[in-house]
């Protein structure tokens, strides 16, 4: 009884999982159709504020955004290239990463009233 | 009154820190590169009347390392200090510490990633999505979620998750896994620790009001559970899912536990609408029990009143309803203000009616959150 119900499981995982790439391997046989849904900025939209308020890009540097981008594609089941889009969009509007000299100058002309 | 002091100095410090100027063109968590960052979230707040136990300050740090292009290490610790109230004068307060998750991502392909380790339960939505006090739109959980809820929360095993595009809009996503699945033992509250460890197992099946889910990395039976969510999208705003989890909790693994859930999400530009069934079954030897939880909650942006000081204001409404033997019902109404776009200050009130209490139980939150 228990095998049984385990092979049933596992069939079931392997099936949803066929179903799913099956899926994948159409929308790459129709390359345009999913070009189209990959702007960087309407993945964003659709799956960053699915659960939570919107962040803005320059919230982060661009190196951060691409470790921010992996988490995201995992927790959110965000396909690899829609994946890239976003961190594109991101990284695009991002604040740029500064050297240490630079740094240290923005930080002076901050504190200076 | 000590408690309201450290909350107003906690929240004061958030504050301040959230207000204090423009964020610097480098901060000091933007060390490592694109290998490793350290995110998560805060959140301070009361609770009036404070009744047995509230949690008044929480700190998630969130641990991402990157060792190579298609690996992620993820760990989210959990800090809480959790008051408590023993009569009318005598007040405690409690850290409390847990690992939300520890997990290995391989990102195997466009489509699929494994996770190995300890994750959040995909099984419906709030728990792995939702619950972080920076998103969830009010300051508690769904009456069916949260760590006393019907789901345990975290679950040690291997998971396959992902996504695929199905034409020009329409989007499946998914999350199946196995897992040591659900245990019985004391969670949480005076038990915590090593005595959970040691209640493993102990409460017997026919004693079904017992049940409760024990945050252990071990398996207490050799019978494996498995589960997971399908999600469909057929376009932005827009999606439809169901869950399914089954696995003994037992020592023998003679007892099953299994849950049937579905949930459902509608976003307009101002509005959004989301709810959630679960339904959970648990074998005894004197029978099959069931719970059934339900909630639905609606957020109204409302930048839609001509009054700029509302402009970062949302109206947030929730119901939730908990049958079995007796029935549990919960109704919410919040406030959210943003004061950024990652720090919120909520206030809302909750009307509880459980069974055997007499009359609603009516309190006043209020909490501030805070996405690092």
């Amino acid at each position: 009884m228990q095998r049984s119900r385990l092979t049933l499981s596992i069939a079931a995982i392997a099936l949803g999982v066929a179903s799913v790439l099956g899926a994948a391997a159409k929308d790459r046989d129709n390359p345009r159709q999913a070009r189209a849904s990959l702007d960087g900025a309407a993945v964003f939209q659709r799956y960053c504020g699915q659960c939570h308020a919107e962040r803005y890009p320059t919230e982060r540097i661009q190196s951060k955004w691409t470790i921010i981008a992996t988490h995201m594609r995992v927790r959110g089941q965000l396909t690899g290239q829609e994946a890239v889009a976003v961190l594109r969009y991101l990284q695009d509007n991002a604040r740029q990463e500064e050297s240490a000299p630079q740094a240290a100058a923005s930080a002076g002309e901050e504190a200076r009233p | 009154m000590r408690r309201m002091t450290t909350v107003t100095c906690a929240a004061t410090c958030m504050l301040g820190s959230l207000l204090a100027g423009p964020l610097p063109a480098q901060g000091p968590l933007d060390w490592g590169g694109d290998r490793f960052l350290l995110t998560g979230y805060a959140f301070a707040g009361s609770r009036s009347p404070a009744g047995e136990e509230v949690e008044v300050f929480g700190l998630s740090p969130i641990l991402l390392v990157r060792p190579g292009d298609r690996v992620l290490v993820e760990i989210e610790p959990e800090l809480e200090l959790a008051a408590t109230r023993e009569g009318r004068t005598e007040r405690e307060l409690e850290l409390e510490r847990a690992i939300e998750y520890a997990h290995v991502d391989l990102l195997l392909h466009d489509n699929l990633t494994v996770l190995a380790g300890r994750w959040l339960t995909p099984v419906g939505v709030f728990v792995e999505k939702l619950h972080p006090a920076w998103i969830n739109k009010l300051p508690t959980a769904p009456i069916l979620y949260g760590h006393d809820g019907l789901l345990p929360v975290n679950q040690v095993g291997l998971q396959l998750r992902g996504g695929a595009l199905v034409g020009a809009e329409a989007k499946l996503n998914y999350a199946f896994f196995a897992s040591t699945g659900p245990q019985l033992g004391a969670h949480g509250g005076e038990e915590g620790g090593e005595g959970m460890e040691e209640g493993a197992g102990e409460a017997m099946p026919e004693e079904p009001e017992e049940v409760a889910f024990e945050e252990s990395w071990t398996d207490n039976n050799s019978s494996p559970a498995f589960g997971g969510r399908l999600g469909f999208s057929p376009r932005s705003r827009l999606e439809v899912g169901g869950s399914f989890f089954r696995g003994a909790y037992d020592d023998d693994g003679d007892f099953s536990l299994t849950y049937v859930g579905a949930d459902a999400e509608y976003r307009l530009e101002l509005v959004e609408l989301r709810g959630e069934y679960l339904r959970r079954t648990q074998e005894t030897g004197a029978g099959d029990m069931t719970l059934t939880g339900v909630y639905a909650q609606g957020a109204l942006k409302l930048s839609i009143v001509p009054l700029m000081f509302l402009n970062p204001t949302e109206l947030v409404l929730r119901y939730g309803r908990l049958s079995g033997e007796g029935t549990s019902s919960q109704a919410a109404v919040g406030l959210n203000y943003a004061l950024t776009s990652r720090s919120f200050l909520r206030l809302a009130l909750t009307s509880d009616d459980v069974p055997d209490a007499e009359g609603r139980t009516n309190r006043l939150y209020l909490s501030l959150a805070h996405g690092l």
